[in-house]
Formats: C-alpha cells, sequence, structure tokens
C-alpha cells in the first residue's frame, strides 16, 4: 500500500512540477498566435525529457553519480567546462525567470508591484532550501502545482470547437500574420520549455538526494513515464486555452495575466483563484528546482560535497552556490527587466545546451560499470540516437533563427 | 575493452584517462571532496626509453588544483596543489574512494573556510533540514 501511494505522489508531483514559467508562458503565447499547430513540438519535447530523466534516474539509481560528475567524468576539462559555464548561465537565467514568474503572480493576487515581490519571493526560496526536508519540498510544491489543472477545466467550459483545434493541430492551417521561421522558432522554443536541462540535473540529484537504489527504479519510471507526459498534457492545455480566446481576438500574450485570462473567461473568478494558486506553486517550485540544479551542477563538477540531506554546514560550498544565484536573480530582476522576456530567451537557450548534457548521459547508461545489467535496450538506444540528432538540428538551428526572426518578434 | 593490452600481474586493469582522470572523489564517510584533475607519475625522464622492469607509478592524485594546466599547459608551483598520495585509495569504481576523512587533505581547505566563515554563522546553518 505503501508502495502504491509513492507511486501516486511521485506521479502526481510530476505533473505539478512538469510546468514552470517556461512551459506557461511559451504554450500561451504559442496559442495565441499559431493555435494547436506547434502542438507536435510539445509532443516531441515530451517525449525527448522522458528518455533523457529515465536514463539520467536510473544512472543515479543505481550508480549513486548525479547528472553533472558524469558530465566532467566523460566530457573531461575542455568540453565540461564549457558545458558548465553554459549550463549555469541557463540555470541561472531560468531561475530569473521563475522568482520573477512567483512576482508577477503575487502581483495578480495582491495588486502589489512585483518590484515589492521579488525580494520576498527569493528569501521565501532560499528559506526553503535551507530549512525544509527535500521530501516534504517536493511534494508540497508538485501537488499544490496540480491546480493548474484548472487549465484543463477551463478549456473544457469555455466549450471551445474541438474539431477546429484538432484540423490546427493535424491539418497546419496558415498563419497570415506570422512567417515560417517565427513558426521553427516557436517550436524550438517549446522544445526547450519541455526539455529544460535543469530538469535533468534536478532528476538525477533528487534520486541521489532519496537514495534511490535499484527498488526504486520502478517508481521512478512511473514518475517520469506517466508524470511527464500527462504534466506535457497540461501544457497543451495552456496552449488551447490561449488557441481558444487569445488568437481569434488578436491578442498577444505579453504579460502572465494574458496567460491566465482564459482561465477567468471559462472558469470564473473561483477558477483564476485556483490558477493563481497554481502559477504561484509551479513558479514557486520551480524557483526551488532551479536553484538547487546550479547548486548541484557546480558542486559535483567540482567534486564538492552537495546536498539538501547534508546539513547546510556540512555542503558549505553548495549552500554558498545558491545563495549567490538567488541574489544574482534578483538583482537582475531589480533592473526591471521584464520576467516574461527573460523567460522567452532561457527556453531557447536551452535547447542550444541540450547536447552536451545528452550526450554523456547516454553514453554512461550503456555502460555496464554505471548500470551494470540495466544498460539501455536496443529500441532505446535506437529511439535515443534519433533524439540526438533531433537535439544536435535544434541546438543548431536556435540562435541563427533568434536572429533572423528578431526573437519571435 | 579488445585492444587493451593483455597483463600478467593479478588485479584490476585500469586506464588512467578513463577510469582514473576526472573521476569524483569520496572520503571514507563517502563525502565527496573533489574531482582528480590530474596525476603525478614517478618514473618517466625525458629523453630516457621506459625501462619495462620497472615501469612508471602513480604516486598521487592532484585534485581540484589541475584543471587550468591540463586545459592551456604549464605547471603551477607545488605548493598550489593538492595532492593525495596514492597510498590512500582504498578502492576505484564509479568514484574513487579514500580511506581517510576529508579533513585530513588540505583540497578541503575551501570548504571548511567557507563553513566556518559564512555557512555556520546563518541561522539553522548547523541543523539537517527538517
Amino acid at each position: 500500500m505503501k508502495r502504491y501511494f509513492a507511486v501516486a505522489l511521485g506521479i502526481l508531483t510530476a505533473i505539478g512540477g512538469f510546468v514552470d514559467i517556461g512551459d506557461l508562458v511559451t504554450n500561451a503565447v504559442v496559442g495565441s498566435r499559431f493555435g494547436m499547430s506547434l502542438a507536435w513540438a510539445v509532443v516531441v519535447g515530451v517525449v525527448g525529457i522522458c528518455l533523457f530523466a529515465q536514463m539520467s534516474g536510473r544512472v543515479a539509481a543505481i550508480s549513486g553519480r548525479a547528472t553533472f560528475e558524469i558530465i566532467r567524468e566523460r566530457l573531461g576539462p575542455r568540453a565540461g567546462t564549457a558545458n558548465l559555464v553554459a549550463s549555469l548561465l541557463i540555470t541561472i537565467m531560468t531561475l530569473t525567470a521563475e522568482v520573477g514568474g512567483v512576482a508577477l503572480a503575487l502581483q495578480l493576487a495582491s495588486g502589489v508591484q512585483p518590484l515589492l515581490w521579488i525580494p520576498v519571493a527569493a528569501f521565501a526560496v532560499w528559506l526553503v532550501i535551507w530549512r525544509v526536508k527535500f521530501s516534504i519540498m517536493e511534494n508540497v510544491a508538485g501537488v499544490l502545482g496540480l491546480s493548474l489543472v484548472v487549465f484543463g477545466v477551463a478549456l473544457f467550459l469555455l466549450g471551445p470547437d474541438w474539431g477546429e483545434l484538432k484540423d490546427q493541430a493535424l491539418q497546419q492551417t496558415s498563419h497570415p500574420r506570422e512567417t515560417p521561421l517565427t513558426y521553427w522558432y516557436y517550436a524550438i522554443a517549446l522544445f526547450g520549455a519541455a526539455m529544460t536541462p535543469y530538469e535533468v540535473f534536478f532528476f538525477s540529484s533528487g534520486g541521489v538526494e532519496e537514495r534511490w537504489t535499484e527498488k526504486d527504479l520502478v517508481t521512478s519510471r512511473a514518475n517520469v513515464l506517466v508524470g511527464f507526459p500527462l504534466g506535457g498534457l497540461l501544457s497543451l492545455a495552456i496552449a488551447g486555452c490561449a488557441a481558444t480566446v487569445l488568437l481569434p481576438r488578436g491578442i498577444d500574450v505579453d504579460a502572465l495575466s494574458q496567460t491566465v485570462l482564459p482561465v477567468a473567461m471559462g472558469a470564473g473568478q473561483l477558477g483564476l483563484a485556483i490558477v493563481i494558486l497554481g502559477v504561484v506553486a509551479a513558479t514557486f517550485g520551480a524557483a526551488l528546482e532551479t536553484g538547487l540544479s546550479a547548486g548541484y551542477a557546480l558542486a559535483q563538477f567540482n567534486g564538492w560535497s552537495w546536498g539538501k540531506f547534508r546539513r547546510p554546514a556540512q555542503a558549505a560550498r553548495f549552500h554558498l552556490t545558491i545563495i549567490i544565484c538567488l541574489v544574482v536573480a534578483v538583482l537582475v530582476l531589480l533592473t526591471g527587466i521584464d520576467p516574461i522576456l527573460v523567460t522567452e530567451y532561457s527556453v531557447v537557450f536551452s535547447a542550444v545546451a541540450l547536447p552536451l548534457t545528452y550526450l554523456p548521459i547516454l553514453v554512461v547508461a550503456n555502460d555496464p560499470q554505471y548500470v551494470g545489467e540495466h544498460v539501455n535496450g536496443r529500441l532505446l538506444n535506437a529511439v535515443s540516437s534519433v533524439y540526438l540528432v533531433v537535439i544536435l538540428v535544434a541546438a543548431v538551428a536556435a540562435i541563427p533563427l533568434m536572429i533572423l526572426t528578431k526573437a519571435g518578434a | 575493452m579488445a585492444d587493451l593490452p593483455k597483463h600478467d600481474s593479478p588485479g584490476q586493469v585500469l586506464d588512467l584517462n578513463l577510469h582514473i582522470l576526472d573521476r569524483q572523489v569520496l572520503d571514507n564517510h563517502d563525502v565527496p571532496i573533489g574531482h582528480v584533475d590530474n596525476v603525478e607519475v614517478d618514473g618517466i625522464e625525458p629523453g630516457r626509453e621506459l625501462d619495462p622492469d620497472a615501469p612508471p607509478v602513480v604516486t598521487s592524485l592532484v585534485l581540484n588544483s589541475g584543471l587550468w594546466p591540463r586545459m592551456f599547459g604549464g605547471r603551477p608551483p607545488r605548493s598550489r596543489m593538492h595532492l593525495v598520495p596514492w597510498s590512500a585509495v582504498s578502492a576505484i569504481g564509479t568514484a574513487i574512494e579514500l580511506g581517510q576523512p576529508g579533513s585530513a587533505f588540505d583540497v578541503t581547505w575551501s570548504e571548511h573556510w567557507i563553513r566556518d566563515q559564512v555557512i555556520a554563522r546563518i541561522p539553522g546553518g548547523r541543523h539537517v533540514p527538517e
């Protein structure tokens, strides 16, 4: 019974934890501009994150080695350092976006300026990382994040033309206001939003934090293979809401209020209250994950002592890294930069950094010294190799497309 | 693994590049203390053929202080390198395990300094998260 409960709880937190500010913003932007015609990019991204998280979770459970220890070990000093710098920059950028997202959501709830909420949100994030046990932190944030299911409820209550949404997704109707370049730019953005590198750092390090062993492989696989696709469905519901309400009215998404507007229209005031709770929980949860991930990445690369299962004094450099990253995020946000803009850039840069993280995991998931008998099967290796190509193409194309489309403008 | 040379001596055959360099180093309580940045090898003199009867020996691991020279060349002064004698190594798997606590090695000084000066001074820094 306890085991089923653990599996169910893991799946629920995986769903609630899947959506972060990147998914909230990118899916709403895409829904409002392209309808459901980029739904395939979400599906491709979700399958990718499942492959990636499943492999790194297996390596962590059996060898006890988290992702960045493996990156350092397999890529060596040069490529490893390049990956560290890129991953840290993107993770700090994502952390900035998440803290900004918490502030924006609290502004929606309270009317108080986000600039005042930013230091409060960052301090709360630090306090939770400093004092709260890993499992409690993960479960509370994940379960509260589930309130985002209200996007799906709102979509039903809005009563859209389902045939129309299906046609948009399958028949690729033309978009008179868009060019093919912006279409592909946003395809990469959605891919990057679903496959953010920090999710993998967090997932594998979390496995070490919770002392997974071979026995936990089933639980971890269920979390990934059921939780993440359901989280992806939530992403599609966000896009669907935007496609139903914002697209026909020609409303562009440039603030969080437009992302939640369809919920207010479909599910009324109660829906709005629930969705704001969900956005706060999802962005706060993701801020915890990105803050920890920045610490995990630097500590694991350097071989420092890390982890929330230790007292902060026994992982001093790890905790100092997190504090510095949070201070940087607050300082960046206090310049008055728009968190939505930071989010839009962070998801695209995520796609750029993916290959250097994906490749070492794929190699080690085939190494019996690390995973014993649980090496990748042939089918998994075939699919993973196809994904390696997809990830490489997306990474190479991202920056040129960003320049050519002026970041999707 | 096919092209590894046959070895007569009993025990484990390790590829220095694959199994030692850039591996995580743990102390005797499984606490991470560093990564192997480089190794010190004794028994190689420039310009002299290697003697098969007295092969070169790895004497020390260089932890967290040899990445820069490995990338860009050069050699840091010995006082700047954190050396761990090979004799301290107790096991080699997906990580290299040492037989002594981390505080026995000077590579952990920055951890101790940051702990004493910063982290332990913040309230709650010495408590387990609840």
